[in-house]
């Protein structure tokens, strides 16, 4: 029909202006695509922050490996956006394949079958798709894996001295932060040297988490254990520990007991200073090695199997640190 | 003379909040033992104070009825700036003095934005809000940057026993205060707020006032910024996100109108004490997390409800001086 | 008493508000066909009456009565009692259609819980032709005059065809032919057999329409006579409680000086081609049919709209579109609308009052620190300046200021310095004879004390009365200037309506 032509266009220009006016849009050019020789990858970031940074670098890692370039945009955390972005990725810039991580798990529907629609390889990464019918790839960490072994350092520790534990807990909107929280309680429940005696929110807000974190010295001075499930929270609870004067290294009796989860710089030092008992790292490299070899196969033409991997987290701890720590972004960086 | 129950229920029809506060305090301190202590008392101060700096300047704002939704930017852009090369090895009171000059910039743009052109407040700080955090984002390069010990101390450091943050949300509240009560922009600023019109029919210089409420608002940000940014001992991308609203709720939940022309510093420096010791004690409470938010938004309707009520009916049945007077009136006139 | 047939019969009424009594044990009755005027000063209780017939408040004691049944509570109450009220300040909504308007509380015409229009159109038709509208049911309220807005207020009333109609200050914001518009429709009203109680403050209106009349003070019923009774000054001295000083004040002579020059002032879209002069001590009066252009040359001269041509106050020429620089070369103006442009009606009356001149109560002047206690004896000076009355004291809020005493405030805010010239803009609309009679005299006294001032009011009489001189505006232009002598009613009316000098 011409009236829905128009329409589609319309929508489809609106969609590019959107993309235009968002910032983050890398500027480099994909003329590459245009010649049909080099392959070009669209990658489409929900956000930008330490991790993603080492994501970003994993990608184009493997993408230089592969001979592939890379296209990179960031949403700020807008659903919205997202779809517009990846709808110009594939429509105007003419990607080959998009590699994504979701803002939201649901509403990246559209933007999958678009990408199936044009014969576009859908690689997600990092946070899980809902729907995962046309999704080419999906690697994502295993949120409740890492919670466990967390809990697994937890009740290691516990053995020696019996913990009693606050839980800061992330966004309750987030998935990686309910798969942590869940399979963290899930692994401790039972174990009676360890006790959760307080479970505090921060909605991923570093100043939540120090108020959080400092409310909670208060209310139980015994507490000697925290589970912090991300690095970046773990300044704000070492401001807390410190103006309770409870930062304290390794050995030291007033030592508070600290695991996190995600291995940035943050964490890495931290563990050099041995004021942190252990991290849980996320493997981004696993991230992109894997997605860039998925666009390889796809692009050749067979199916990607399996389709989907959850890649448990790498603990990093004091015992192991020498020989783990250089598998470890943020340690390598 | 008044009478010292007339005194203390005019403060009350005055401050609705106060004996919330107070209540409250008193409630949770008999709920959970270790709540009423001088040390989680203290802790509360310290935690209340980046919210009553960066609300006390946003009272300016809305008290000119208009809005600064771009707060939780400044901060964070003004923590990126001193997280900067440039800065982050410089004395501490050049830092200070620096980012303190750098949020009164912001909110000057802010301001002069809201002031020359006809663009509704809230559209300019949304614009605004994004440029700031966008700049941050840039400067820092969405990384953790650790601040060194000779900018913490503005966060972690003591006065003759009291916190620093304290202290500086003190200060920041009685000079304030005597800037809204006493000088005549406060008074201008008021009057901007209560009726533009006849502000510019008695020759007020509205658009400086205006502009002006709006950089304030912007140097209280960057000082809150300095506070908190000193207490993480870090600058993260993600701070300030989403502080606009808390601040605001701060503001509206001590009595300032949203449409200008009524509120006051000490209801807002009460909103903010009252929001941060309901946080405090939903912790103590062991709550679900998911209770936390619930709490947050029905305190804030209670209290603006109540405060909306004025107390009307009790200051009413205690037959009160003021907006309805029992006798025969009082006639001011020449012979 | 009261009659049972009466339509409207109110018996034994009483209401107070927080202590404050409003209206106490007033009883009188309205019968079919019967124009009743209730007169009063502001406050003596009139608006809470019409409150309490129309339902909207709740009688403390004593009852309200229709056609001899006591009435059900709530508006909706003397709706179905057929009773409607005609409201001072038109409640309309400016974006709707005059028809959706007349029907705003019955809308739905049709079964199926929708709007038609055309049914809308089609009843409101004949209403509007009924109070001789001359707009359609279609025209947005928004594009209508102030008179124009009165009559959909009327009809809307009419609407749900009332036996007994309460008008509330229907003239109050109109032009004299609109009024006269208005009092045909009450008439007819009366005529077709439709009781009416009309409340108002012009004593003509009372001697043309109503067969008796009711006087409020201080809440109390103090007369209920019939109108041929009366004569104007024993009207006045039973609303107001005491005899008024007759007429107006004497005015003072004019000195030599000029004050206020005006050479071809125009502001680019209503008004073109101003030019007149006032000398120190004189009283020049502006009148005019109302959308003339008067308020127009009021802001241009003030700054408050952008203009042409040439002002000199007091021999120096005035920077154009600056209130700061009028202010500051000596022009005061008190706006017309005092409630929106004039006072900060939730703040105290006492920052209403020294707002102008904060500066002067303004210590340690780089920091603008306000000394309190000048301050209040600024605003207190100012206060007994002007004859403030003020129940809850200067620091209750400007709101709680009755219309009289909040055109007080207006006017003496800007008396702490001497003003060159006071540009006044309808000083008198809305408030009672006995306020009136104080502005007067006030203006008479700056007038002697040798500043300048340009009178604008609709009241005809008014501008006779008080002006040394008086210009007469006709569709943007001065149509004529008037000497004092020469000022008559019928001269006045010629000029504003285009006629030949």
């Amino acid at each position: 029909m011409k009236a829905s032509l128009i329409i589609r266009s319309m929508a489809a220009l609106t969609a590019s202006c959107l993309a235009l006016a968002a910032c983050g849009s890398s500027a480099k050019q994909s003329g590459s695509a245009t010649s049909g020789k080099t392959v070009t990858i669209g990658v489409s970031f929900d956000l930008l922050n330490a991790i993603r940074q080492a994501e970003k670098a994993a990608i184009e890692k493997a993408a230089k490996t592969a001979g592939y370039d890379v296209v990179f945009t960031v949403a700020d955390k807008d659903p919205q956006k997202q779809s517009s972005q990846i709808q110009d990725l594939i429509q105007t810039r003419k990607v080959s394949a998009v590699i994504v991580i979701a803002q939201d798990g649901q509403q990246i529907a559209s933007s999958v079958s678009l990408a199936k629609a044009r014969n576009v390889p859908f690689i997600a990464i990092d946070r899980a798709i809902a729907d995962q019918q046309d999704v080419t790839f999906q690697i994502t960490g295993d949120p409740s894996a890492d919670g466990r072994l967390s809990a697994a350092e937890f009740s290691s520790a516990a053995k020696t001295e019996p913990l009693k534990v606050l839980e800061l807990v992330g966004a309750l909107t987030d998935q990686n932060a309910i798969g942590r929280r869940d399979g963290f309680n899930a692994a401790l429940k039972g174990d009676p040297n360890v006790t959760i005696v307080s479970q505090v929110p921060t909605n991923w807000d570093p100043a939540q988490a120090l108020d959080g974190t400092s409310n909670a010295l208060q209310k139980n001075p015994d507490i000697n254990a925290i589970f912090v499930p991300s690095d970046f929270l773990l300044p704000s609870v070492q401001s807390a520990l410190t103006s309770a004067n409870r930062l304290a290294p390794i050995g030291d009796p007033k030592h508070v007991f600290l695991v996190t989860i995600d291995g940035d710089q943050n964490g890495c030092e931290a563990m050099r200073a041995k004021t942190l008992d252990a991290d849980i790292a996320t493997p981004v490299d696993e991230f992109g090695r894997q997605a860039v070899s998925a666009i390889t196969t796809a692009l050749g033409g067979k199916a990607v199997n399996p389709r989907t991997v959850q890649t448990r987290g790498l603990t990093l701890n004091q015992a192991g640190f020498a020989a783990t720590s250089p598998q470890v972004w943020g340690c390598v960086a | 003379m008044r009478s010292a129950r007339q005194w203390s229920v005019l403060a009350l029809r005055r401050q609705p909040l106060l004996p919330v506060w107070v209540v409250l305090l008193l409630t949770l301190a008999g709920l959970y033992s270790g709540f009423g202590t001088t040390a989680n008392l203290r802790n509360i101060a310290i935690q209340a104070s980046p919210l009553i700096i960066a609300a006390v300047g946003a009272t300016f704002v809305i008290m000119t009825a208009g809005i600064d939704l771009s707060v939780g930017s400044i901060l964070f852009l003004a923590a990126a700036i001193e997280s900067s090369q440039a800065l982050i090895s410089a004395p501490a009171g050049a830092v200070f003095l620096a980012i303190a000059a750098a949020g009164l910039l912001m909110g000057l743009l802010n301001g002069v934005a809201v002031a020359m052109t006809r663009v509704p407040a809230l559209i300019v700080t949304l614009a605004s809000m994004q440029v700031f955090r966008g700049a941050g984002g840039h400067i820092t390069g969405q990384q953790n940057i650790d601040l060194p010990a000779h900018l913490r101390g503005i966060g972690t450091g003591s006065l003759l026993g009291v916190p620093a943050p304290v202290l500086l949300a003190a200060l920041t509240a009685i000079g304030a205060g005597m800037l809204f009560s006493r000088t005549v922009f406060g008074r201008y600023t008021q009057a901007v707020g209560s009726n533009r019109a006849a502000a510019l029919n008695a020759g007020l210089p509205v658009r400086s006032v205006t502009a002006g409420a709006y950089a304030f608002a912007g140097l209280l940000a960057a000082v809150a910024s300095l506070t908190q940014t000193a207490r993480l001992g870090a600058v993260q991308p993600s701070i300030g996100d989403g502080f606009e609203l808390t601040v605001i709720t701060a503001v509206v939940l001590g009595g300032t109108s949203l449409f200008g022309g009524r509120g006051s510093i000490t209801g807002t420096v009460l909103g903010a004490l009252v929001l941060t010791t309901a946080q405090t004690g939903l912790v103590f409470s062991g709550a679900s997390p998911y209770v936390f938010d619930i709490v947050r938004g029905g305190v804030l309707l209670t209290a603006v409800i109540a405060a909306g009520t004025r107390w009307r009916n009790l200051a009413q049945t205690l037959r009160l001086p003021g907006r309805s007077s029992s006798g025969g009136g009082r006639t001011i006139s020449s012979a | 008493m009261v009659s049972p047939v009466a339509a409207i019969s109110v018996s034994g009424l009483s209401k107070s508000f927080g202590g404050v009594v409003a209206v106490n044990d007033v009883s009188f009755a309205v019968s079919n066909g019967e124009v009743v005027a209730l007169a009063g000063e502001n406050g003596a209780g009139k608006s809470t009456i019409k409150n309490l017939i129309g339902g909207t408040l709740r009688p403390d004691s004593g009852h309200v009565g229709f056609g001899g049944e006591i009435a059900h509570a709530g508006a909706g109450g003397a709706r179905h009692s057929g009773v409607a009220t005609v409201h001072q300040e038109t409640s309309l909504f400016p974006d709707l259609t005059v028809a959706e308007n007349i029907f705003i509380g019955r809308l739905r015409s049709s079964r199926a819980m929708t709007v038609r229009p055309s049914a809308l159109r089609r009843a409101a038709a004949p209403i509007l032709q009924r109070v001789g509208a001359g707009f359609g049911p279609d025209a947005v309220v928004r594009v209508l005059s102030a008179g124009q807005r009165q009559l959909v207020e009327i009809a809307k009333a009419l609407a749900a065809e009332p036996r007994a109609i309460v008008f509330d200050e229907p003239t109050a914001s109109l032009n004299l032919a609109e009024r006269e518009l208005i009092m045909r429709i009450v008439e007819q009203l009366s005529a077709d057999g439709v009781a009416v109680l009309y409340i108002t403050h012009y004593l003509e209106e009372i001697f043309r329409l109503s067969r008796r009349v009711v006087v409020m003070r201080d809440g109390r019923l103090v007369a209920d006579r019939p109108t041929r009774e009366l004569d104007r000054p024993t009207l006045e001295s039973l609303m107001v409680g005491r005899e008024l000083a007759q007429g107006y004040p004497e005015l003072p002579q004019p000195r030599p000086v000029n004050a206020l020059s005006v050479r071809d002032l125009g502001d680019d879209s209503r008004v073109e081609g101003i030019s007149f002069d006032i000398t120190r001590g004189e009283i020049f009066g502006l009148a005019g049919l109302m959308g003339s252009g008067r308020t127009e040359v009021a802001r241009a001269i003030f700054g408050l709209a952008g203009r042409t041509g040439r002002i000199e106050v007091a021999g120096r020429p005035l920077r154009r579109g600056d209130v700061r620089a009028s202010i500051a070369a000596g022009i005061a103006f008190v706006t017309e609308d005092r409630r929106d442009e004039g006072l900060f009606l939730e703040r105290p009356i006492r920052e209403s009052l020294s707002i102008v001149d904060l500066d002067s109560v303004c210590r340690l002047r780089p920091f603008g620190w306000l000394d309190n206690t000048a301050e209040r004896h600024l605003a207190r000076e100012l206060a007994t300046t002007v004859g403030l009355t003020a129940r809850g004291g200067l620091d209750a809020a400007g709101g709680s200021l009755s219309g009289g005493n909040q055109q007080k405030v207006v006017l003496a805010k800007w008396l702490s310095r001497r003003p060159e010239l006071i540009i006044l803009d309808e000083p008198t609309r809305g408030i009672d004879v006995g306020a009136k009679a104080e502005i007067y005299r006030h203006l008479a006294g700056l007038a002697r004390a040798g500043s300048a001032i340009l009178l604008i009011s609709s009241e005809m009489e008014e501008v006779l009365g008080l002006s040394h001189r008086v210009g007469v505006m006709h569709e943007g232009r001065l149509a004529g200037v008037l000497d004092r002598s020469q000022a008559t009613q019928e001269a006045v009316i010629r000029l504003a309506t285009g006629g030949a000098r």
